[in-house]
Formats: C-alpha cells, sequence, structure tokens
C-alpha cells in the first residue's frame, strides 16, 4: 500500500520538473532569509549573517540534488540523460556508430534468424495435443537398428501391451486422381481411422475415420488436405459427399483437415531413407492379403500415444517383451527389437546436427563482432582519458562515469538490435526458402520469442562489450592522466596487451568457424566427385504410375512398358532410353530381402536387397558397364533371370562364380527363383553418401513394379524432349498422368541440396569471421602504428632499414594470429567432433583443411598488416619527432 | 549524489522532524529545523539543508502534509503539518524508540 504510494509520487515527480525545481528555490532562499535575519538580530553584519546561513544550511547544490533524488524515480531519470547523453557522443562520431550497429545488426539478426529455425524446428513441442506423449515405434533386429513396422507384428501389440493409450499405422500411397480436373499423381496415406483423434485434430468440413472404415470393403472414403481442397476444389463448402476416383476406384469425400493442420513429410517419420512427401489425401487402412505376411512387408510408421505416466522408456521395455514373444511363435528363429522415439525426436532428430552447427557458427561471428566492437569502444575509450580525469578531478562519481560509459554501448547495443529485427526477418525468409529438407520450416516466424531474443542478446552484447571499455575508462590514475599531453607518447602496456588478447581470441574463434566450413566444403567435394556408377549426363526423367484396374496382369503391363519404350526411342534426338521401377538417388523403395537358394540364415540376418525392374537399354542408357556373363534381352521371355552387382557377387559368393547360381526377392522361400546371369558395375542407388550394396537387377516383364520411371539419354540439350516425352505417354493412355520430369543433373543437384547448403552457411559465416577477424588485426596494428610513431621516428633517424620497420610490424601480426591458431584450432578439433553425422568421407581432424585454414588465417593477417607495415616503413623522422 | 556527512543518528532525523510537528503544529522548513536545534541545545550539528529531503520523504509516505503561506517576514514559505498517518506513526517511532534505548541501556549497565 505504502509503497504503490511513494511509488506513484516518485512517478508524479518525474514530471513538471521545472515547476516543482522553483518551488524548491523558493523555500530554500525563504529559509535562508530568515536565518539571515535571525542572525543579524544577534547582531552580524548582513555578510556576515549572510555567510554563516549559507555555513548553517549546508551546500545549497547538494540539497537541491538530494531532493531531486528523493522526488523522482532518479535511476530513469539518469537512465533517459545517460541515453541521450550517448546519442549526442556517438552522432559527434557517426562512423564508428555506423560500423558498430552494422555489425550488431548483421550479427544479431543471423543469430535471430537462426535462432527462430532452431526454436520452431527443435526447441518448441510439437503443434498436437499431449506432444510429449506421441511416439514413434520402429522395429529392430541386432544388425539393422530401426526399420519400419510389419503390420501383424502392429495388430499383436495392439491387443497385448498395456503403456499406450492409442496407436495407429501410416502406409504411404501415391495415387492417380481422376474426375476433378486434370488427372493427377498425387501423394496420400493410408491411415488408422484414430489417427486424427489421437492427434487432437477436428476437421473444418465433414468428418474423419469411423473405426469401421478400417474393414476391407467399407474403406472407400477420403479426407482431404486443406490446400488440395483450395486447389482442386476452389475451396467448394459443399465437397462433403462428392465422389473422385482414385486408381479407378470410387471415394467419398467425407471430410477436409483444418488448414492449420500441420503433419510432417512421410520421409521425416521413418528411420529409413525415402523421398516420401507430405500426404495431401487420407483414405482409411483396412489390411490388404499381402500385407498380413508374418515377415513380410516392413514398411509401415507406427505413431502410439502414450498412456499419462508412462514413459518413453517403459514402453520401450515392454514392447521388447512383446517382440520376443512375437519372435518365440514364428517358425524362425529371429531375433526381433523394437524402440520407441518421441515423435519430435523421429520428426526433427536428423536435422538436429546441421541445425546446432549453424547456431553454433552465428554465435561465434556473433562474438567476432562483439569483440571487435570491444576493442573499437576500447581505442575511444584510451582517447577519452583526459577527459574522464578531468570529470573525476572536479568530483564526478566514478560509478557514474561507469554507468555512463555503458549508457553509450547499451544505446550503441539496443540501435543495432532494432535493425537486427529487418536484417532477422530478412534472413529467416531466405532460410525457410532455400533450406532444404528441414522438417517443420513451416512453423518458423518472428514471433515474440525471437523479439525477446533479439532484445536479450542486444542487451547483453551491450553489457559485454561495454563493460570492458567502461572499467577501463574510469580506472585512472588521475595525475597521470592529467599530466599526460593528449596525443602524447606511450600509453599503458596493460591496454595494448587486453586488445592483443582479443584479437587473438578472435582469430581463434574463426580458426573454429574456417574450419566447420573447411570440413564441409571438402566433404561436398569428395560427394561430388564421389564413384557413382552412372553417368547423370544429357539424361531427362519421368515418372507414371499404370493404375491396377486398367492394367491388372504383369502381360498388360510389360505390353505397355514395351510401348512405351518403342514411342520414346522414336523420339528425335534420344539415343538411348531405360525404364526401371524406381530412379538412383531416390531412397530406398526398391528394397527386398537377398535370399539365396538353399539358405540357413534366418530371415531377418539375409542381407537387404535393391532390386531394379529394367529393360535391357537400362545398362547402356546409364552407362554401367557389364563386368562378367551377358544381359538379358527379350528372348529370356520367360525364363527368370537377374543380374547382380560385382559388391553382390563378390559378398554373396565370396571366391565363388556368380553365373548360374540362383535367387530369391523376398523372406519367402517358395518364392520363384531367378538365376544370375551377369554381374554388372556397383552403383551408388540410394544416396550418394550410401556405398554401394547388394542390388539385382530383373526384367520388366518378369517381375513387377508400382512405378515406371524413364531415364532418357538425349544427343542435344536434354530438357527440350520434355513434352515429346509427355505426348508419347498421352498417345498411349491419355488418363495418364505424368510426374517427375527433371534432368538427372537437378536429381543429382537436389541429392547434394541439403549438404550444399549448411557448407554455404557455414562458409558465409566463415568469411564474415575472418573479415571480423582481420579487422580486428588491422585496427589492432594500425592503432599501435600510430602510437608508436615517435618510437619509429627515432629508429628510422638512427638508421634502422626501413623494410626491417615493416617487417616488424607484420610479424606483430604473425605473433597475433600464432596465438589465436595456438587456441582455436585444437578448440576447433574438439568441435568438429560433433559434426561427423554432417561430413562425408572426411575425418573431423582433417589434416589438409586443418593446414589450408592455417595458411588462410596466416594470409588474411599479412594482408590486414600490410597497410598499417608500409605506414610504418613511410614515417618521416623529421614530422615524428617534431610531434614530441 | 555525494553524500554529505550527517551527523544526526541514521534515521532518527524522521523521528524529530514527526515529533516537532506534533508538539508545535504546522510550521516552515526552518521553523522546524531551528526547533530541533534549540531543543539539541547544540549537541547536535545539523546541516538545515538536510530536512528538505527528509521533509519529502515523510509527505511522500503521507505522514506529513503541506502547503503555502505566508512566513514571519512576510514571504511565501512552505508550510508542513503532521497528518493522523503520522501521529499513529510517530507514536510506533516513539514506542520502539523507547524500547530500542532502554534495551541498549540495559546492555551497557551489564557492561560495568
Amino acid at each position: 500500500m505504502n509503497v504503490v504510494r511513494i511509488l506513484l509520487s516518485r512517478v508524479r515527480g518525474m514530471f513538471g520538473g521545472s515547476t516543482r525545481d522553483r518551488q524548491l528555490t523558493d523555500e530554500i532562499s525563504a529559509h535562508l532569509e530568515l536565518l539571515t535575519e535571525d542572525h543579524m538580530r544577534c547582531g552580524m553584519t548582513a555578510a556576515e549573517a549572510r555567510a554563516a546561513a549559507r555555513r548553517d544550511f549546508g551546500g545549497v547544490e547538494q540539497t537541491k540534488e538530494r531532493y531531486r533524488d528523493q522526488r523522482g524515480l532518479p535511476w530513469i531519470e539518469d537512465l533517459w540523460r545517460d541515453g541521450r547523453h550517448a546519442m549526442r557522443a556517438l552522432a559527434k562520431e557517426p562512423g564508428f556508430a555506423v560500423v558498430v550497429i552494422l555489425t550488431l545488426a548483421l550479427g544479431i539478426g543471423a543469430t535471430t534468424a537462426i535462432f527462430s529455425v532452431v526454436d520452431a524446428v527443435l526447441l518448441r513441442p510439437l503443434a498436437y495435443p499431449d506432444p510429449d506423449r506421441l511416439v514413434v515405434i520402429n522395429e529392430a533386429t541386432r544388425t539393422l537398428a530401426a526399420f519400419p513396422v510389419n503390420a501383424m507384428h502392429f495388430s499383436w501389440w495392439e491387443g497385448e501391451t498395456q503403456s499406450f493409450e492409442q496407436m495407429g499405422l501410416i502406409k504411404e500411397i501415391t495415387v492417380n486422381v481422376t474426375g476433378a480436373g486434370e488427372p493427377e499423381l498425387l501423394s496420400g496415406a493410408r491411415v488408422s481411422p484414430n489417427l486424427f483423434a489421437m492427434l487432437g485434430v477436428r476437421m473444418q468440413l465433414g468428418r474423419g475415420f469411423m473405426t469401421e472404415e478400417s474393414q476391407s470393403g467399407r474403406d472407400r472414403v477420403i479426407v482431404l488436405e486443406d490446400a488440395l481442397w483450395r486447389a482442386k476444389f476452389g475451396a467448394d463448402p459443399n465437397v462433403i459427399g462428392r465422389t473422385i476416383a482414385i486408381d479407378s476406384d470410387t471415394y467419398e469425400i467425407v471430410g477436409v483437415l483444418p488448414r492449420d493442420f500441420r503433419f510432417p513429410a512421410l520421409r521425416h517419420l521413418m528411420p529409413v531413407t525415402v523421398p516420401s512427401v507430405r500426404p495431401q489425401l487420407w483414405t482409411p487402412l483396412a489390411f490388404r492379403d499381402a500385407e498380413r505376411i508374418p515377415l513380410g512387408a516392413f514398411n509401415f510408421i507406427c505413431i502410439a500415444k502414450l498412456k499419462s505416466g508412462v514413459s518413453v522408456a517403459q514402453a520401450g521395455l515392454e514392447l521388447e517383451r512383446e517382440q520376443a514373444t512375437i519372435a518365440a511363435r514364428l517358425p524362425q528363429r529371429i531375433d526381433l527389437h523394437a524402440s520407441v522415439v518421441p515423435l519430435q525426436t523421429q520428426i526433427v532428430g536428423r536435422s538436429e546436427a546441421g541445425l546446432e552447427m549453424l547456431l553454433a557458427a552465428v554465435g561465434i561471428v556473433l562474438l567476432i563482432g562483439g569483440i571487435n566492437i570491444t576493442n573499437l569502444l576500447l581505442v575511444r575509450t584510451l582517447g577519452r582519458r583526459r577527459e574522464f580525469a578531468v570529470r573525476a578531478a572536479i568530483g564526478a562519481d566514478r560509478g557514474r562515469l561507469l554507468r555512463q560509459m555503458l549508457a553509450e554501448s547499451f544505446t550503441l547495443c539496443l540501435l543495432g538490435g532494432l535493425a537486427a529485427v529487418g536484417v532477422a526477418y530478412a534472413a529467416m525468409q531466405l532460410i525457410v526458402f532455400a533450406a532444404p529438407d528441414v522438417p517443420r520450416l513451416d512453423e518458423v516466424a518472428l514471433d515474440a520469442r525471437a523479439l525477446a531474443f533479439t532484445l536479450g542478446v542486444s542487451a547483453f552484447i551491450g553489457f559485454v562489450v561495454g563493460v570492458l571499455p567502461a572499467w577501463r575508462s574510469v580506472d585512472v590514475d588521475l595525475t597521470d592522466a592529467l599530466a599526460r599531453r593528449p596525443g602524447g607518447t606511450t600509453t599503458g602496456r596493460g591496454a595494448g596487451r587486453t586488445r592483443s588478447l582479443l584479437v587473438g581470441a578472435e582469430v581463434g574463434l574463426s580458426a573454429v568457424c574456417l574450419i566447420a566450413g573447411g570440413l564441409l566444403f571438402h566433404s561436398l567435394f569428395n560427394l561430388l566427385t564421389v564413384e557413382k556408377g552412372f553417368d547423370a549426363q544429357n539424361l531427362v526423367t519421368a515418372t507414371v504410375r499404370l493404375p491396377a484396374a486398367q492394367y491388372p496382369t504383369i502381360e498388360k503391363r510389360a505390353a505397355f512398358r514395351r510401348a512405351l519404350l518403342e514411342r520414346v526411342q522414336a523420339i528425335p534426338g534420344v539415343s538411348a532410353v531405360a525404364i526401371s521401377n524406381q530412379l538412383p538417388l531416390r531412397g530406398i523403395g526398391a528394397t527386398s530381402v537377398l535370399t539365396l537358394e538353399g539358405t540357413t540364415v534366418p530371415p531377418l540376418e539375409r542381407p537387404a536387397l535393391d532390386v531394379r525392374v529394367v529393360n535391357p537399354e537400362y545398362f547402356r542408357t546409364w552407362g554401367v558397364p557389364l563386368k562378367g556373363g551377358r544381359l538379358f534381352d527379350l528372348a529370356d521371355g520367360n525364363r527368370l533371370v537377374a543380374l547382380v552387382s560385382e559388391f553382390t557377387a563378390r559378398h554373396a559368393w565370396p571366391g565363388a562364380d556368380p553365373i548360374g547360381k540362383r535367387i530369391r526377392f523376398g523372406v519367402n522361400l517358395d518364392g520363384p527363383l531367378y538365376e544370375v546371369i551377369g554381374v554388372v558395375g556397383d552403383v551408388r542407388v540410394i544416396n550418394l553418401d550410401r556405398a554401394p550394396a547388394f542390388s539385382a537387377y530383373v526384367p520388366y516383364w518378369q517381375r513387377d513394379s508400382v512405378f515406371d520411371s524413364l531415364a532418357i539419354k538425349t544427343a542435344t540439350e536434354p530438357a527440350a524432349i520434355s513434352s515429346a516425352v509427355r505426348a508419347a505417354i498421352h498417345g498411349l493412355d491419355p488418363d495418364l498422368p505424368v510426374s517427375g520430369i527433371q534432368t538427372m543433373e537437378d536429381v543429382l543437384a537436389e541429392s547434394t541440396a541439403q549438404r550444399r547448403f549448411q557448407m554455404s552457411v557455414v562458409l558465409l559465416f566463415a568469411a564474415a569471421a575472418l573479415v571480423l577477424a582481420g579487422l580486428g588485426i588491422y585496427g589492432v596494428l594500425s592503432y599501435a602504428v600510430g602510437q608508436r610513431t615517435n618510437e619509429i621516428g627515432i629508429r628510422l633517424a638512427l638508421g634502422t632499414d626501413p623494410r626491417a620497420m615493416r617487417g616488424m610490424i607484420v610479424k606483430d601480426a604473425l605473433h597475433l594470429v600464432a596465438g589465436g591458431l595456438l587456441v582455436g584450432v585444437p578448440l576447433a578439433l574438439v568441435a568438429a567432433s560433433s559434426l561427423r553425422a554432417l561430413l562425408f568421407a572426411v575425418a573431423p581432424q582433417d589434416l589438409p583443411t586443418v593446414v589450408g585454414v592455417c595458411v588462410v588465417l596466416t594470409a588474411a593477417a599479412w594482408l590486414a598488416a600490410y597497410i598499417p607495415a608500409r605506414r610504418a616503413s613511410r614515417v618521416d623522422p623529421l614530422i615524428a619527432l617534431r610531434c614530441e | 549524489m555525494t553524500p554529505s556527512p550527517s551527523e544526526v543518528p541514521y534515521g532518527t532525523l524522521d523521528l524529530m522532524v514527526l515529533q516537532t510537528l506534533a508538539a508545535l503544529g504546522r510550521l516552515h522548513g526552518y521553523g522546524i529545523a531551528r526547533r530541533i536545534e534549540q531543543v539539541a541545545e547544540g549537541a547536535l550539528a545539523l546541516n538545515q539543508g538536510t530536512i528538505y529531503p527528509a521533509l519529502l520523504r515523510l509527505e511522500q509516505k503521507g505522514w506529513i502534509a503541506s502547503d503555502w503561506g505566508t512566513s514571519e517576514n512576510n514571504r511565501r514559505a512552505r508550510f508542513y503539518d503532521i497528518t493522523r498517518a503520522g501521529k499513529k506513526q510517530l507514536a510506533a517511532e516513539v514506542d520502539l524508540w523507547e524500547r530500542t534505548v532502554a534495551m541498549v541501556n540495559r546492555m551497557l549497565e551489564d557492561r560495568s
């Protein structure tokens, strides 16, 4: 109560200062007059009485000052005054102010942008109710860390486990949608009906799925994503009840998801490398017969919600027990495990290392920028020592001076922070636009948290960069500072040493940044020059998907493929055409299991095998060499034949001739046997950074596939033939959507986009760090040369060679760098270990990178020393001595 | 900001001002200062100026009130008077003071 009244009265006291001051003056002068009169009554003369009155009263000005402090809120008034004073002081040196504010705006802005991304992607909980109870379940074996889930195992878990409130499956689908505008190839998902309820989603139109819709025959209903509803149906509110054809089956639209429903691309939910995107349409999951084979397909995503109070670890233990039970009931002896991963970890886990690296890099740049500003402020302080000494001598309180200096750095940093908001906004847009394959990027925004972060960082930097210069400026020996003429000979060694230490730290920190950038650069270089096993030049790709209704049998499909190949081959400029179920560098979509004839290895311990369903021309088109045996051709007819890669030949039949051996695809021992007739070169089929492994090729007329991807080798500019390819496909079937028309060079670029992005950003930061460190070295040296003009002049006058003079300055620079590297390189090597996941074929302690960085930093230091060194060698002894 | 040394024991000036106003009624700053000096009989070197921040402090707490009037030499002067809250506060502080002094006295007696 009292506190509030005092505060209110004090806040009131901050205003109307001049009236109140006048009243106080009146009151005091009345007091003095009465006092004087009293003294005169006691017999003093007027002059004596006035003097005595003043003595009795004490300092009039001190009284007023204390009165004012009591009246208002002095610290706010002081802050305001200090701020204004700081603005005035900075306005007198606009160059200095602009450099500092720009440095800060860029540093803080970039840091804020990356912080916002890290915050939105990694830190903030997912936008579902009880996000910390949502988990993903993966299966595992002793040899395979994590893979998607088998439908039968899921059903078992659903019946037997106690840890989960709900669980649901998701299966990726790609479908031809007709009956609403152009035929289109869309990505979707078959999901357990309870998934939307588990994620707390309420449809903006219609309803979600009902439990009975997971029965086969009742599953012909569909839920649309908001964007698809807008694009394909013009946001028609009466869309519920309409039907569309999905792969020629009729589906009824029952719901539209809300606009703010966020769901990751399915690849981010899977523990394996696949290109799956975000689903646009959703149907209920009714199991097909082929999905109910024990140890058959492991390709479902399983999302579950833990019961309240059950931990991830407890659920994991329970699942492990159930997996052991399942394994015990199987005819084969297998070793089955499972892992429970928080949903958020599953989605963003793979982005973590990259984003954290970017945050660290930008933090280092900000730190270096801060050190540079500290140095600038220190130099400025040295120039103002006399001013401060004078003010201290006439009674200024040191705390007061300290506060004023800090006010200047705070003002600078807050102005920098203000400008940083704009920079952050622009940088964030750029990152969201350019960052490849980062989940949750649509949640990034310059929100209150980001602004609070900017403010916090600005204030922190303001304090950190200001405190040392401020302390130096008031920690002055008065006699010393006053006795010395302005611009005098030497300053204390202490200040110079502090600045050299700071610059050494800058060099060390930029070494960390540069080494990180160098490692990523080296990785990308290795990746781009790695032996791919195929030739991507002049290749155009296109993908179609034959719907089962029109193409029910493999014969019909094979006939379509044969006709398509003939038509495309006939396009002018086409030199070769390949068809396959999957293009290289598109993940593991073609993966099966290699079962050798007569094997005794348990199913889950047999190697994963990449099976490509191709035409004989495939190998010539992609430039994959034949290493032994022969290629297949149409004459092989129905005699089941296969080609294997060199790796497969070497590892499946070590020391034996693979030709004539027979293999099965998949775990089923009743499956058809294919005879190996040839060996071809190894290809990086899954990803550029994945070394070639087990791989086999079979003729397209012998084994079926869902997708048909063409790769067309052209003699000329590849992009020009895309419309001819489309026409060729539509000439055979006008209802067939064509997707993925792009050059293989683009696919290749896409597959390295993430690394390129990370490397570019880190190199950008490293360059900034290098420039800032160079400026720091330059600043220290040129200040030192300026301070030592006299000394240098005397030395030159005594006959020192100007070149030796120059060498002395350069040596100073190299000392700074050597000191910085001595600390920075070991630091970088320790830090680089955390980059391991982002590197390719490069050790974190890569020697060429370290040496390169040392060379670059030394060169930068030499460059930074050049101008000061030249100035030193050209000092005119006469002028230098006259300065004295 | 530079604190001028006050030889008035810390915290007792407020008490003295309140007691003066309670005893003599409405007074201006000079009157209060004189009264305190008289009562102290030269035992207290009061910098008279120091009572003004004290007066403001007391007014902010609501223990005294002020208004403008005319002094005995016909000048405009500010007069202060104790409020009801001020009287209550004075009673409380006098009580506290007496207990404190009594306690300190007992301690000092123990010494002999």
